[in-house]
């Protein structure tokens, strides 16, 4: 295996292919980075420019656009407080407060370190464990599936802010909004008051964008005091940049929410927003003072990033050993490998073995790429964020239009945008959690077909869920979940009552 | 406008109240709303209802929650909640501004529908900037009627999108 | 700014507009880009074999092709938009059985008829499989029949969307031959056939691209096939194993009803003329498709000889609301 994996690096350290991969770095930060557009966009876009060149110059050019369209999110996140992207929400939660205390800048490099770091690791991953992961990843059947989302499901509690009840309020709500149109599994059609709008159900990005963008813009229109975003933010010193020591201090952290991220990815179906959840809500729960959280920590930057992009290395795991796309994305980079006359499939690394390996090595340049594109980045950023905020946020509110028509060419997508964004900002204003209805709404599909189909097979009896073995294990993973998180609270709540006893004496 | 902290409790109760309202009427009419169009086996307003009363539970206790948070503050004592209150008391809601943001841009989505993406962009941009605070008019106009023409073309080449071009020109 | 200026650009911008309006009605088809409607999700099977039709096309029309995806509601929601978009040649659907002939047969939402499109050629057809688990007792479908008939309901089939034509298809054939098998719902023919890998369900039946590579890497058996398979020659087909009926999946260029016929025309000319391009063959031979062109006409009553065929079908199931 030493000979592939050298003769892989070997292969892909010529001009055209790295330079294809810079060029997907470049193109996938910057549609990762304005609201509304994502990476899948630019990917299916591209891949037509793959039927002409070798697979080693097209397939990294379209994985550079993946892991910088998932990296890219954060950019807006951390500084404008919208999300490129969902998987980016978290990172925008912990990463915007920081720059408000002029911490920008150190915020970003924190996103970069967890982001290429956890990267590096699902690479990793993916070339030593490939095939033994994939085999692992086909037993979660579909009572597994529904235990792993609850289990998802319960970092709605860490990300709910003060109340959990209205926390599980929004979820739920999510829920319910993501059942409205046609169930892709049933057929059943549901919530949609005769409308043939609705039946098509409510889109994630008009969805997304309404409810955490426009908050924000229509939350700056509002307090239209200083003219400019924030005062200028520094890439030097103290708070532009992440010391060696800080990242070492949280290697661990990056390296077990790097792991979070392999396991979500390699499983066919959940994708890369989960995976960011569950890692922030790991990180906020091994915090030593997981107040600091939401004022503002770069482990919360790191985290979910660190997560996120391993989610990319190991998506590739069931898709090339397996055939098998787990989503959107991938599913294309399949189409992409078809085209080229790889077939993706238990076959391919015998069939094909220094293109596998080929490919692998580019995940790995990406990373690095990744690394020295960001930062050059970072400086052009500056530029950006120093402009009148009158002109930031007119361009913004007419990039949310123009993502939100782009996926569906439909006027009711922007209409859906627009109501969206007033219910984002009541829920702002009244301490509602925008991130639990976005994961409710993401999960729900997901959690209600495994609970369909488990149902299915046991023929309406409950206790297929607790025959399978790791499904128990995930269930107990639930009950602990939800018991350290109460745990967090009441001790947030006892630290209250004791500092307020130290004042009054 | 500004919320005391003593309007801020009672609202929340209000809120809570009415989302409970609103979850209940949904699980009565929750059946109606749903049609099977396949003979499956499944009962498909299962997992519907099951999530629709789960919710109803949390608006319930949410609802004795903002009483208790309104028994507090009555009585002087001290929670998170009420502090979190307190902070926000002192945040200022334009609501003018802000009405007229949300006009500007349904006002801008039937634009789209009826000019066009070419027209209706240049001058929606120059309404938001002005809100926002934008002085040099002229400028502005310029750049974002420049704006406006870089991203049709962008979409078109780019994306591979057709903005729209306006019912009233077809 | 003066009003002679104002006037000035006012009349610039009315006159620019008009001979643009005026340039389209005399130019000829197509003058601006053509959406292809791409009902389900990225990169799924048809999708694939949609964007190489596209890939031709484009140098032969001069415009550039968009697939567009327009996913939702197991394919409802693209084809909705399809069927109801303008008629002018510039919104193209991609046609298969699922979304042209089940959806009409089986719901009302959305009013769509089997005449809601015109037809305008078939390029490419795929070849669809019955899959198992590679240890699983049974030889060819017959043997399973014969095993699940003595076992009613004991063996579980993964049906790859419920308003996929696949799906139907065998379920209609277990109807018609008394097997009764539990029905576990997946979203897609990919997810069936994972299904089937982790051991989740014993059976499904999916388009060649979804088991070609399994297959090949014995991570599963084939029951039976659509037409014969080069690469499996000792796999039966269905109707070798006496079942007639049709199990080969189509993929198509279809529009709005109402289509221009010299657009039409040339739609149908150049899917000719791509079809015999051996690198479009190639191209979605790796796709797990192989070429098939039929012209509209012919298409067209292919497709209505399937509506009935699966109307019926559908009836005696009680799936038909028409």
């Amino acid at each position: 295996m030493i000979e592939s994996i050298i003769g892989g690096i070997i292969s892909i350290l010529n001009p055209a292919s790295l330079g294809a991969i810079a060029f997907g770095l470049c193109v996938g930060l910057l549609f990762g980075a304005i609201p509304g557009i994502s990476g899948i966009m630019a990917i299916s876009i591209l891949l037509p420019l793959t039927f002409y060149v070798s697979p080693l110059v097209g397939i990294p050019m379209l994985l550079g656009i993946y892991k910088a369209g998932i990296y890219g999110g954060s950019i807006t996140g951390i500084l404008l407080n919208i999300p490129g992207a969902p998987p980016a929400i978290c990172t925008s939660m912990a990463g915007h407060p920081l720059t408000k205390r002029g911490q920008a800048g150190k915020a970003l490099n924190a996103a970069l370190a967890g982001s290429v770091t956890g990267g590096m690791f699902g690479n990793l991953l993916l070339m030593l464990v490939a095939v033994p992961i994939s085999t692992m990843a086909l037993k979660i059947g579909p009572v597994e599936q529904f235990c792993l989302i609850l289990l998802s499901l319960t970092v709605v509690g860490s990300i709910s802010g003060n109340s959990i009840l209205k926390g599980m309020i929004c979820a739920g709500f999510g829920i319910l909004l993501s059942m409205i149109g046609v169930s892709g599994v049933s057929g059943a059609i549901r919530f949609t008051f005769g409308s043939d709008y609705l039946l098509s159900g409510i889109q994630l990005i008009p969805m997304v964008i309404g409810v955490l963008c426009l908050p924000e813009i229509i939350h700056q229109v509002g307090a239209c005091v200083r003219n400019y975003v924030q005062q200028q933010f520094t890439l030097k010193g103290e708070n532009g940049t992440l010391s060696f020591k800080e990242y070492k201090q949280n290697f661990l952290l990056i390296l077990r929410s790097g792991l979070i991220g392999s396991i979500i990815g390699a499983m066919p179906g959940l994708g890369a927003s989960p995976a960011a959840f569950m890692a922030y809500s790991e990180a906020q729960r091994k915090s030593k003072n997981p107040d600091e959280f939401k004022k503002g920590s770069i482990q919360g930057c790191m985290a979910p990033e660190a997560a996120n992009n391993a989610v990319t290395s190991s998506a590739m795991i069931p898709m090339l050993t397996l055939g098998i796309p787990g989503d959107d994305v991938t599913a294309v980079l399949m189409g992409a490998f078809l085209i080229q006359g790889l077939t993706p499939g238990p076959n391919i690394f015998i069939e094909h073995t220094s293109i596998v390996y080929g490919i692998f090595a580019a995940l790995f340049f990406c990373d690095i790429l990744l690394f020295f594109v960001a930062k050059f980045g970072f400086r052009l950023w500056i530029k950006i964020v120093d402009l009148p905020k009158s002109l930031i946020f007119s361009c913004v509110t007419i990039f949310a239009f123009l993502g939100t028509y782009s996926i569906n060419q439909s006027l009711f997508d922007i209409f859906c945008l627009i109501c969206f964004g007033i219910i984002g900002y009541l829920m702002r204003l009244f301490h509602f959690s925008a991130g639990a209805l976005i994961i409710g709404f993401i999960l729900g599909p997901i959690l209600e077909k495994a609970y369909d189909q488990s149902m299915s097979l046991s023929g309406g009896d409950y206790t297929i869920f607790v025959k399978s073995p790791f499904a128990v294990f995930l269930l107990i993973l639930c009950v602990v979940s939800v018991f350290s998180i109460f745990r967090m609270r009441t001790r947030k709540a006892k630290k209250l009552y004791d500092d307020n006893i130290q004042l009054g004496q | 406008m500004q919320i005391s902290v003593k309007n801020r409790v009672i609202l929340e109760i209000a809120i809570s109240v009415i989302l409970l309202c609103f979850y209940f009427v949904f699980n009565v009419f929750l059946e109606s709303l749903i049609e099977q169009t396949f003979a499956i086996a499944m009962n498909q307003t299962l997992f519907p209802r099951a999530i629709t009363i789960t919710v109803v539970i949390m608006c319930f206790l949410l609802v004795f929650d903002s009483i208790k948070c309104y028994y507090d503050y009555k009585n002087g004592k001290q929670s998170t909640t009420i502090d979190e209150y307190v902070e926000c008391s002192e945040e200022h809601i334009p609501v003018g501004r802000i009405i007229l943001y949300l006009i500007i841009l349904f006002g801008y989505l039937a634009a789209l529908n009826y000019i066009g993406f070419m027209y209706s962009t240049p001058i929606v941009m120059l309404l938001i900037a002005t809100l926002l605070g934008m002085k040099k008019f002229f400028l502005g106009a310029i750049g974002s009627i420049l704006f406006t023409i870089a991203l049709y073309y962008a979409s078109l080449y780019g994306l591979q999108i057709l903005l729209p071009t306006g019912v009233l020109f077809q | 700014m003066s009003i002679k200026k104002l006037f000035g650009s006012v009349v610039a911008l009315a006159m620019v507009m008009g001979f643009s309006v005026i340039g389209e009605a005399f130019a000829e088809y197509p003058v601006k880009p053509i959406t292809l409607v791409s009902p389900y999700g990225a990169g799924g099977d048809s999708d694939i074999a949609a964007r190489v039709w596209a890939e031709f096309a484009k140098k032969e029309l001069g415009q550039p092709v968009l697939v567009v995806n327009k996913t939702g509601g197991g394919g409802l929601t693209g084809t909705m938009f399809a069927s109801r978009a303008r008629a002018d040649g510039y919104t193209l659907f991609l046609g298969q059985a699922g979304p042209c002939v089940m959806l009409p047969i089986t719901t009302n939402a959305g009013g769509l008829s089997k005449d809601s499109f015109d037809y305008i050629a078939r390029f490419a057809t795929s070849n669809t499989g019955v899959i198992v688990y590679p240890d699983a007792p049974w030889k060819d479908l017959k043997e399973f029949q014969n095993d699940a008939s003595a076992n009613q309901g004991k063996y579980t089939f993964s049906s790859p969307s419920a308003t996929s034509w696949v799906a139907l298809a065998f379920r209609s054939w277990l109807h018609k031959n008394n097997v009764n098998l539990k029905v576990v719902e997946y979203a897609s023919g990919a997810e069936a056939a994972t299904s089937i890998l982790g051991k989740h369900g014993d059976i499904t039946f999916v388009f060649k691209a979804n088991f070609d590579a399994l297959v090949a890497g014995d991570k599963l058996k084939l029951l039976a096939v659509g037409t014969k398979m080069e690469e499996h020659p000792e796999v039966p087909t269905f109707n070798e194993l006496g079942y007639d009926g049709n199990f080969i999946a189509w993929a198509g260029i279809a529009a709005p009803k109402g289509i221009p016929a010299d657009v039409k025309q040339k739609l149908e000319e150049v899917t000719k003329k791509i079809a015999e391009n051996p690198e479009f063959i190639k191209a979605l031979e790796n796709v797990g498709f192989d070429i098939g062109y039929e012209d509209g006409a012919s298409l067209k009553k292919d497709v209505d000889a399937q509506y009935v065929e699966m109307q019926q079908l559908l009836k005696e199931m009680n799936l038909a609301v028409k």
